[in-house]
């Protein structure tokens, strides 16, 4: 696979993400509100739709409280894993899931 | 008049593909009467027909039409910036822009990261605007200009 390949494969996914799917990059973009559950952009400070203030946590945040991630790639891993299998980093001990205070 | 006069450059080679074979047909025609640019119509919107008639006519812009309607998948965002790439592998100078229908907030987003990441050149919402097709066949002779000196 050539360099062109490789980018444009990764620009491509980036979009249909953004389009289509929940990956990392498209959960750290977006807010949910607590009022009516429109999913918002993250710099907006108030919701679109109803106009409620929108916390200052993002989909991402919410994510990654809730399911034990790689701290190298952000990828959510089992409890048991020792190695990312996204990235190949050995995770921590003692970081399993924790619960989100929400 | 001299011999020796300098020649215009051709005019860019637009090909248009839109959702529908007969929006083509009236885009081509319309750009046409524009002027300002040799339009193609590309009638079938399959990823390879498309590339195929780019790469054959060697055209300077394409323009691709979205459509968002419920149950279509082959035509989002996505799907065109799919056929954006394989037109750039053959044609790395070809200008690329999306023509996307307007009410669909959602869509934005990845529109904006498409262009950000250069997959395409640029989009509109809504219809076709004569100032808009302007602007993009300005920005083809431009880069041409820019690619010849």
């Amino acid at each position: 696979m050539t360099d062109y390949d490789l980018r444009t494969r990764k620009a491509l996914r980036q979009v249909t993400l953004l389009e289509y799917g929940c990956g990392p990059e498209t959960l750290r973009r977006r807010k949910i509100c607590p009022n009516c559950g429109k999913a918002n952009s993250a710099d907006r400070t108030d919701c679109a739709d109803c106009g409620a203030r929108l916390p200052e946590m993002t989909l991402y945040d919410l994510y990654r409280s809730r399911h034990r991630c790689c701290p190298g790639c952000g990828v959510a891993v089992t409890d048991v894993a020792r190695y990312c299998p996204e990235c190949g980093a050995r995770l921590p001990k003692g970081a399993a899931r924790q619960e989100a205070a929400v | 008049m001299s011999l020796f006069r300098r020649r215009e450059p051709p005019l860019p080679k637009a090909a248009v593909c839109f959702a529908l074979p007969f929006s083509t047909r009236r885009a081509a025609d319309w750009l046409r009467n524009l002027g300002g640019c040799r339009p193609i119509g590309v009638l079938s919107d399959d990823c390879d027909d498309v590339v195929w008639q780019c790469a054959a006519e060697q055209a300077d812009l394409l323009l691709l039409e979205t459509d968002f309607t419920e149950g279509v998948e082959d035509k989002d965002v996505s799907a065109r910036c799919d056929i954006a790439v394989e037109v750039r592998r053959k044609l790395p100078d070809c200008r690329i822009y999306l023509v996307c229908e307007d009410g669909h907030p959602e869509k934005l987003a990845a529109l904006e990261k498409a262009a950000e990441l250069k997959l395409i050149d640029g989009y509109c919402l809504g219809s076709l605007t004569v100032q808009q097709v302007l602007i993009w066949l300005n920005e083809t002779t431009k880069r041409r200009k820019e690619e010849r000196t």
